[in-house]
């Protein structure tokens, strides 16, 4: 059917490419680009494992076209970590030393909604119910968010 | 993945009309989280998606001359909680879209797509009823203004067969107060089992205009107006809550699937209508 020309920034790249019109941003970021960090999930915007920030804010990356999504500035979980040094992100340092998953399938959009929620809650100390809330799309079978939220707490409030 | 489809991006609402009747099988893109997920499961199909992003005029959240408050359809429900406009001019509006979706579906998913999308207990759309909005349509024939209410339920005013694209919703008259309440399996990130929404005007505590709104009413949201005209006239206490709430189980069309029975959901909206009317009586 219809490809298209766009330009993307991703994780500070800039790229042209010619996608499919019903590509989603997530088959583009891990068949075209190779960033498979972000996870394909339920595609219906409910799991949040496909989490990433398109200008700025989180989105679910299985609910929006590629081609929709032309000219947009996106960082992906491999975007997180510094850029220069390729040190974690504290978010990553704390998920590690808190042992904050298992099988890891939800970990990058979990990472990837905790660093938005560090920006859209300016309020410190952040709470505990504030981050469950702020979590609801983020779905993890395993750990049962206790540590995932225990780390959450330890970046934003030290 | 998605079946393969015809991508077209109009800049104005003139071109997307003349778009969809140049073609068959379109369906309109605003945020995409009603439409692509009913592809993805196979329940709509198309073989041209017509795109409204570039529109944009549907992206302006403005007070009219007129004083009335003009929401753009591809505003979303992130952009809705952060308006002070709307958070001053209809607080219920801000609620509800907190209660809607996830945070990351709430950055996509717009207010112009949760009235299109034709989920019959829509949260938005069924506190927009309450407050009796008004929606723009632009149309084959040009633009009509129409109560939502009259845009969901009409099949005669505009013709099925014809293009409709809502381009705002309206907000007029007087501000009064609202609640809206949800029932959800989860506390978040869910479609409602059963909700209602009220919106009362009140003048030394005795209730001179009320709307109440529930989901699932025939496959939309829909006013309950037995238990209306029962509340108006009187003055908010424990016992006219207690008898609006059931005059609304009693009176309110529900329709049941596998997530909940009919008998069930009509139980919950008198439940919802005494905690909106609480709420309410808290407030006044």
């Amino acid at each position: 059917m219809s490809n298209h020309p766009i330009t993307l920034t991703v994780n500070k790249s800039p790229y042209s490419l010619s996608v499919a019109a019903h590509h989603t941003l997530l088959d583009v970021l891990r068949d075209d680009l190779g960033l498979t960090g972000t996870n394909e999930g339920c595609r219906m915007g409910d799991c949040g494992a496909c989490t990433v920030h398109l200008n700025q804010l989180r989105v679910p990356s299985c609910l929006v076209l590629a081609v929709n999504a032309d000219g947009a500035d996106v960082q992906t979980i491999e975007g997180l970590a510094g850029e220069t040094t390729g040190e974690h992100h504290p978010l990553q340092e704390a998920f590690i030393n808190r042992g904050a998953l298992q099988c890891g399938f939800c970990t990058p959009g979990m990472i990837m909604s905790a660093a938005a929620i560090l920006d859209e809650i300016p309020e410190r100390p952040l709470s505990e119910a504030a981050i469950r809330e702020a979590l609801a799309g983020n779905l993890c079978r395993c750990t049962g968010y206790a540590k995932i939220i225990e780390a959450i707490l330890e970046v934003a409030n030290g | 993945m998605l079946r393969p489809f015809v991508y077209l991006a109009p800049h104005s609402l003139a071109e997307a009309v003349e778009m969809r009747r140049v073609h068959d099988n379109a369906n309109f893109l605003a945020g995409g989280t009603a439409l692509l997920v009913a592809m993805e499961r196979g329940q709509a199909s198309a073989e041209t998606i017509i795109d409204l992003k570039h529109i944009r005029q549907l992206r302006e959240i403005e007070l009219t001359a007129e004083g009335e408050l003009k929401i753009g359809a591809l505003i979303t429900l992130r952009e809705i909680i952060d308006s002070q406009l709307i958070r001053s001019y209809a607080p219920v509006l801000v609620q509800t879209a907190q209660l809607t979706a996830t945070p990351q579906v709430r950055n996509l998913g717009t207010i112009g797509g949760n009235i299109a999308s034709g989920l019959a207990a829509a949260d938005l759309a069924t506190a927009l009823i309450a407050l009796n909005a008004h929606v723009l349509v632009a149309t084959n024939s040009g633009e009509v203004r129409m109560p939502l209410n009259d845009f969901l339920g009409d099949t005669k005013v505009i013709s099925q067969q014809e293009t409709r694209i809502i381009s705002a919703v309206i907000l007029s008259g007087a501000r009064g107060h609202a609640s809206y309440q949800k029932l959800m399996v989860r506390n978040a990130a869910d479609v409602p089992l059963a909700n209602v929404a009220i919106w009362t005007q009140t003048d030394s505590g005795q209730v001179t205009a009320v709307r109440i709104a529930a989901g699932n009413c025939a496959g939309r949201p829909a006013r309950l107006m037995e238990a209306e005209s029962l509340l108006r006239g009187q003055i908010i206490t424990p016992e006219t809550i207690q008898r609006t709430a059931l005059t609304a189980t009693e009176t309110v069309q529900q329709t049941g699937d596998s997530r909940a029975s009919e008998a069930y959901r009509r139980r919950m909206v008198g439940v919802l209508t005494r905690r909106a009317l609480t709420q309410l009586l808290e407030l006044l």
